[in-house]
């Protein structure tokens, strides 16, 4: 059994396994880590993903030609579902990015050392789903080379835009952080970017990181400048962990729709954008540690304690559903009591109760100590919740919108081919920009382990 | 004849190491010195005698540019370049999206 083989639970440090297992110094951490950069050989899972992933992108691209020759009818929206996959999966993919956002920045400010060696793989996460998540809204738009009218810039149309459309708030609130999420990475980045200018022996990699790392020299008036501004950058992205989805949740919930027009929205969606993000970092993490041999330095401790944010934040999203049936009922409002039975019992039942499935039932297996401690079973479980968090937005958009108050409006909405080409095509994006970034920069912060390192053999005197 | 010293390098062990003799140098009066480390080490730079760095204000200012431009900028479409009436909605009545987009 895998879970037995791994051997860490034995390393137990009060009563829970350690942030860091014993036996590392400055030296090896830092080879460890940028040995995997430097080294020749790519390991063979490495290539089993990437290419798919590569089969996947050209599949978007096919598929957004396609659809920038011959407009959005290719999808399956109609009205009165107008808004489809391409609203579906740009919630879904901005709401994984949380988890990056959330590890790096509450958890810093909140001291939590075991942030430390996941949170460099995160932000990148964030980074990527971001961008995929950016990529619906313009190829929602129809014209999607007139994209940039969402910008307010002086035109020769004297026109500016409706700074209370949802839609433009959704520009605002994605490109502030993305653009606050690339600053964190890559001010994280700047000392470990030195490091692998330093050790690096191939000319063009040595100039290339070299440029890239901004002439740091880890001076003592270097880092007290980085701790600040790393300090300050945590305190702008932290309130964006809220407010992004929170402007998300408000493209609902603005609306008049039964089923949308709810106060429980923000913190519904915030909960389900970290439930679902903290499930894809499970995804990315649990292969990554056994490919690499990482084990040592993303502990059980790390899995452990993902799985638990996972439980606490899929209970919130479990009260979420809870609290649309109750006011549904408290309510008295009929179109209200409608969609609730409508989304138990109407056309749509199989993706309400998926969603119920994934969402609520089986994430209370991470309850078990079994199922948190054994990286297969974490594994199944995040993978399921990640399909759970897409069926939920398959719910809210698909089941309120075809359904509404006038039964003469009514339709059925049906994802055609190219709905799944686009979707798959992301997936294989974000894939594959992420497994490119294992390959060429250290996924894991290499200065914060020896600082970690550092902190655990002062630990280990004191004992 | 031996040239004249340009500067004097030491390497240390372990960062309390490096600490104690940096403040060490800095009570002896040495002003023109810095500190090489893989990691921040706490104290550090206060040893050196660098007590302040200048990244608040500039956030700070930044922030606060960021933040009037934005509004101001949303201020004067709804108003006073593109006035839109939406449900006979105040023209002032501002998206509550994020604002700023500091630094």
């Amino acid at each position: 059994m895998a879970e037995v083989r791994e051997g860490e639970i034995m390393n137990v440090q009060h009563g829970r396994p350690a942030v860091l297992l014993p036996g590392h110094d400055y030296g090896t951490i830092t080879d460890k880590i940028s040995g995997i950069v430097f080294s020749a050989h790519t390991p063979i899972a490495w290539w089993f993903a990437f290419f798919p992933a590569l089969a996947l992108i050209g599949l978007l691209g096919i598929a957004a030609t396609y659809l920038f020759y011959q407009g959005v009818g290719i999808w399956g929206i109609e009205i009165p579902v107008a808004w489809g996959f391409a609203i579906i999966n740009f919630v879904w993919w901005i709401g994984i990015g949380h988890a990056g956002t959330l590890i790096s920045a509450i958890l810093l400010l909140l001291k939590q050392s075991w942030r430390n060696s996941i949170n460099r793989f995160a932000e990148a996460m964030t980074l990527f789903a971001v961008m995929c998540a950016g990529m619906y809204p313009i190829f929602h738009l129809g014209r999607p080379w007139l994209a940039y009218w969402l910008f307010p810039y002086p035109n020769t149309m004297t026109v500016w835009p409706q700074f209370r459309s949802p839609l433009v708030w959704d520009v605002f609130a994605v490109s502030t952080y993305f653009t606050i999420s690339l600053l964190f990475w890559y001010t994280g980045l700047v000392p470990d970017l030195a490091t692998l200018r330093d050790s690096a022996r191939n000319r063009w990699a040595k100039m290339i990181y070299g440029m890239l790392a901004l002439g740091w020299r880890g001076s003592a008036r270097h880092w007290k400048r980085y701790e600040s501004a790393y300090l300050f950058l945590a305190g702008l992205a932290t309130p964006l962990v809220l407010s992004v989805h929170t402007v998300v949740s408000f493209d609902f919930s603005i609306a008049i729709l039964p089923g949308w027009h709810a106060t429980i929205f923000p913190p519904y969606f915030v909960a389900g954008a970290v439930f679902s993000g903290f499930a894809m970092v499970l995804i990315l993490a649990i292969p990554i540690r056994r490919v690499y041999g990482l084990q040592d330095v993303i502990t059980m401790r790390h899995l452990d304690n993902c799985a638990k944010v996972m439980l606490a934040t899929g209970l919130i999203v479990a009260y979420g559903y809870f609290a649309e049936v109750f006011f549904s009922w408290y309510g008295a409002n009929p179109y209200e009591k409608y969609i609730t039975w409508n989304r138990a019992h109407g056309p749509y039942a199989a993706v309400y109760w998926a969603t119920i499935l994934c969402n609520v039932a089986i994430p209370q297996l991470l309850w078990l100590r079994k199922v948190r401690f054994s990286p297969v079973r974490l594994f199944f479980v995040s993978l399921v919740v990640l399909m759970g968090m897409w069926f939920e937005r398959v719910m809210i958009v698909v089941i309120s919108l075809h359904h509404d108050f006038l039964p003469s409006s009514w339709g059925i909405y049906i994802p055609t081919r190219w709905d799944w080409a686009i979707f798959f095509g992301t997936i294989g994006f974000f894939l594959a920009a992420f497994l490119l970034f294992i390959r060429l920069l250290p996924m894991i912060s290499i200065f914060e382990m020896r600082h970690l390192v550092r902190e655990t053999t002062e630990e280990a005197k004191l004992l | 004849m031996t040239p004249p010293v340009y500067g004097l390098m030491a390497e240390f062990e372990s960062p309390a190491e490096l600490l104690r003799a940096t403040r060490r140098a800095y009570s002896d009066g040495y002003r023109r010195m810095d500190a090489y480390s893989p990691f921040p080490v706490e104290h550090l730079p206060e040893a050196l005698g660098v007590h302040k760095d200048y990244v608040n204000l500039i956030t700070l200012a930044g922030g606060i540019l960021g933040g009037l431009t934005a509004y101001g900028l949303q201020w004067w479409i709804n108003t006073i370049a593109y006035p839109l009436n939406i449900g006979g909605r105040p023209a002032t009545a501002s998206s509550p999206g994020v604002q700023y987009a500091g630094i």
